[in-house]
């Protein structure tokens, strides 16, 4: 027989590994993004959701699967490639 | 007046190709008119021998064989000029910043009690490894303080400290003449912290210069011994232990049971982890349980490991069935929890009461505490009986300063940047729609949102295109669910100009007090509980157009109210330190100012040994 507490155990287990793998793939995703050359970066970070007709095309969105822990510099790095240019600059 | 000279001694041992470097190095970046290079060759088989006698501006003494650590060094020291300082430099260091040994020469004669001087030290690979030491009378395991964070100039300052690794350590003649070398009680390891103490004893201070970075190639002497570097540690550690066993255990004034929330990415555990190391740091003795789990609110179990030492410790301690005092720090209704003799419950909450439960169980504590006028009124408004103390939180000014280096924007735009958790309370869509429409796609600035979203029923995307932001007005960028290492988010404050906090309540409000420490002007509603230590001196505060009914998910804030912050003064601010900047600059100074002089954890800390001591 088992028990309520195995079974809850059992889904402790199971949950935190696909938390593990679920991180994982966010950073490895992360990663990936990071060494895409921009246009690249941008269409995955878009993904198909928001064309060219949305008020704001929310070119600096940068979508995530969950909370993905990074270092600040290339992020920031990546972010300000990401910011939309300046009109007239 | 003629600095005082000083000695480098340099103990090597084989491994010519680090003495090499150690040597090329600092001769690269040191001024040698003041200051002597002894190079003691502790019984070298390498061509280290001969290679040093090459070195005309070297002197070496020679020990036939390898004598230690400790001893090698003394040799060193023994063979210094009788009225020199002595630095200590291992040979696996390396030397990249002109005026280092000023630097230093000059903190250790910046005042009389100041005996040993240590610096940065940070990896090849940039991580930072010891800006300090410290060892926990439990384990007796010597902790440096910094050690594999990532490298964003935190700890510059220069600070007292327990010990130092003694890679590079300035010594002044007065500690030698009162205390002698190394104790020779130890073969290596431990003899540095054991220096350190000593001097201590002998009325000398032992502090970091944080303006001195320099490179560590850490055990590069005994990195091809793992099994010779466990033997020596082990016995060092053995000694240290009988020597300053009562000497640490003595450090601590009080005890203290501390009920919190640790592992969790919330405000509370955020914070909890700051105070239990600040309350080991000014000599309270913590020990923490977790106060949520099975039958609470928040019923969710914690993770055993901090993945921080000092807390791991901490979370091992006992406190005992019945502890002498007691802190539930949390949400007012695990306040039941407390299993103190002496009672406190520490809460807060972001708008102007507290519910009926909460108050209940306040009123079974002996005491109540909250970070805030704000609060504490509130409390007593809702019908608080117990004692009230206002005890203010702080904020980590080793890792939010204004010398953190940021990733400032290449083109030069303005920045200004928010920080927060999507939702009704932040008001992000007042911030995002306000500064797209004060300012044009055309002009030099831009926002930048970090936002955390926890709720996968939200959709933070589609929520912003609702917005209907206009691609002409002012640019913005989102940092969505992007979680920063918390040594590193400095950095993040210091890419941009000026911090945005324009919510409609706040229980304490860290990231603007973090903003302010990193030396940004920042804009904060002007209601809430950080106006404890926010002003229009050191920021923007932005006008409420009254208090406003506080609906949102929250549960605990029904039938209370919070501000409502009026947007055409935000739009006003904006431009305001768009377009005056210098004095926003300003502002920003002084906020760093008056974080560092009033408002670190260790203030915190030392409230609440102050008011142990008024417990008794």
């Amino acid at each position: 027989m088992v028990s309520d507490a195995d079974e809850l155990e059992r889904l402790r287990k199971e949950a935190a590994e696909l938390r593990a793998v679920s991180r994982e793939l966010s950073a490895a995703l992360a990663r990936a993004v990071a060494t895409l050359p921009l246009p690249a970066a941008l269409a995955l970070a878009r993904g198909g959701d928001a064309g060219a007709d949305a008020p704001y095309p929310l070119e600096p969105w940068n979508e995530t699967i969950e909370m993905t822990r990074s270092d600040v510099a290339p992020e920031m790095a990546l972010l300000w490639r990401r910011l939309p240019a300046r009109e007239g600059a | 007046m003629t600095p005082r000279r000083a000695a480098i001694v340099v103990l090597c041992w084989n491994r010519w190709d680090l003495t090499r470097r150690c040597l090329e190095t600092l001769k690269a970046h040191t001024d040698l008119a003041e200051a002597d290079v002894i190079a003691v060759d502790n019984g070298s088989t390498d061509e280290t021998p001969a290679r040093l006698a090459e070195l005309l501006w070297v002197r070496v003494v020679t020990n036939a064989t390898n004598l230690g650590y400790v001893r090698g060094n003394n040799a060193g020291i023994a063979a210094a000029p009788a009225d020199a300082d002595v630095v200590l430099l291992n040979n696996d260091v390396e030397i990249h910043q002109d005026g280092w040994l000023d630097a230093l020469r000059e903190t250790a004669h910046a005042s009389v009690d100041v005996g040993i001087v240590g610096c940065r030290l940070v990896l090849p690979d940039g991580r930072l490894l010891h800006a300090g030491t410290f060892i926990l009378p439990d384990t007796f395991w010597g902790q440096q303080i910094g050690a594999l964070e990532m490298d964003v100039n935190q700890y510059a300052a220069t600070r007292d400290v327990e010990g130092i690794v003694f890679a590079c350590a300035y010594v002044k003649r007065e500690v030698l003449a009162r205390i002698g070398g190394l104790s020779e009680k130890f073969r290596s390891y431990f003899e540095d912290t054991d220096f350190c103490l000593r001097a201590r004893d002998a009325g000398f201070r032992t502090v970091v210069c944080g303006a001195v970075t320099l490179v560590h190639h850490e055990h590069g002497s005994t990195a091809d011994a793992p099994q010779t570097f466990e033997a020596v540690f082990q016995e060092s550690r053995k000694t240290f232990r009988g020597l300053w066993g009562k000497t640490l255990e003595a450090r601590y004034r009080h005890e203290l049971s501390w009920q919190s929330i640790l592992n969790f990415p919330t405000g509370y555990a955020m914070s909890c982890r700051e105070i239990l190391r600040a309350c080991e740091r000014v000599g309270i003795r913590a020990a923490y349980e977790y106060v949520y789990g099975p039958g609470t609110p928040f019923p969710v179990r914690e993770d055993e490991n901090a993945r921080d030492y000092v807390l791991n410790v901490i979370s091992a301690r006992k406190s005992g069935r019945r502890p002498r005092a007691s802190v539930v720090y949390g949400q007012g209704d695990v306040f039941h929890r407390n299993r103190g003799r002496h009672r406190i419950g520490y809460t807060m909450l972001e708008v102007d009461g507290f519910p009926e439960e909460w108050v209940r169980q306040a009123n079974g504590m002996d005491e109540v505490w909250v970070p805030s006028r704000f609060n504490r009124d509130g409390f007593l408004a809702s019908g608080l009986k117990k004692p009230v103390h206002v005890m203010p939180l702080g904020v980590d000014v080793d890792h939010f300063h204004p010398a953190i280096r940021g990733v400032p924007n290449p083109a030069g735009d303005f920045v200004f940047l928010a920080n927060f958790e999507w939702g009704e309370r932040k008001r992000a869509d007042m911030i995002l729609k306000v500064f797209n429409q004060t300012f044009r796609r055309t002009e030099s600035v831009a926002l930048v949102c970090k936002v955390i979203n926890v709720n996968a029923a939200t959709n933070v995307k589609a929520q912003i295109e609702a917005l209907g932001l206009s691609t002409r007005g002012g640019r913005i960028a989102f940092l969505h669910n992007r979680e920063f290492p918390y040594h590193q988010l400095g950095a993040l404050y210091r890419s941009a100009d000026c911090y945005v906090s324009a919510g409609r309540g706040e229980g304490w409000d860290m990231p603007l007090m973090e903003a302010m420490a990193c030396g940004l002007p920042s804009i904060a509603t002007d209601w809430g509980a950080h106006t404890e230590f926010m002003h229009d001196g050191i920021s923007y505060p932005l006008k409420s157009r009254g208090l406003v009914p506080a609906d949102a998910r929250a549960p605990y804030y029904k039938g209370f109210r919070w501000a409502d912050p009026d947007p055409e003064h935000l739009a006003h601010l904006f431009r305001h330190v768009f377009e005056h900047r210098d004095e926003a600059a300003a502002k920003g100074r002084r906020a760093a100012s008056e974080m560092a002089a009033a408002w670190t954890w260790d203030h915190a800390a030392r409230r609440i040994a102050a008011r142990l001591d008024a417990i008794g």
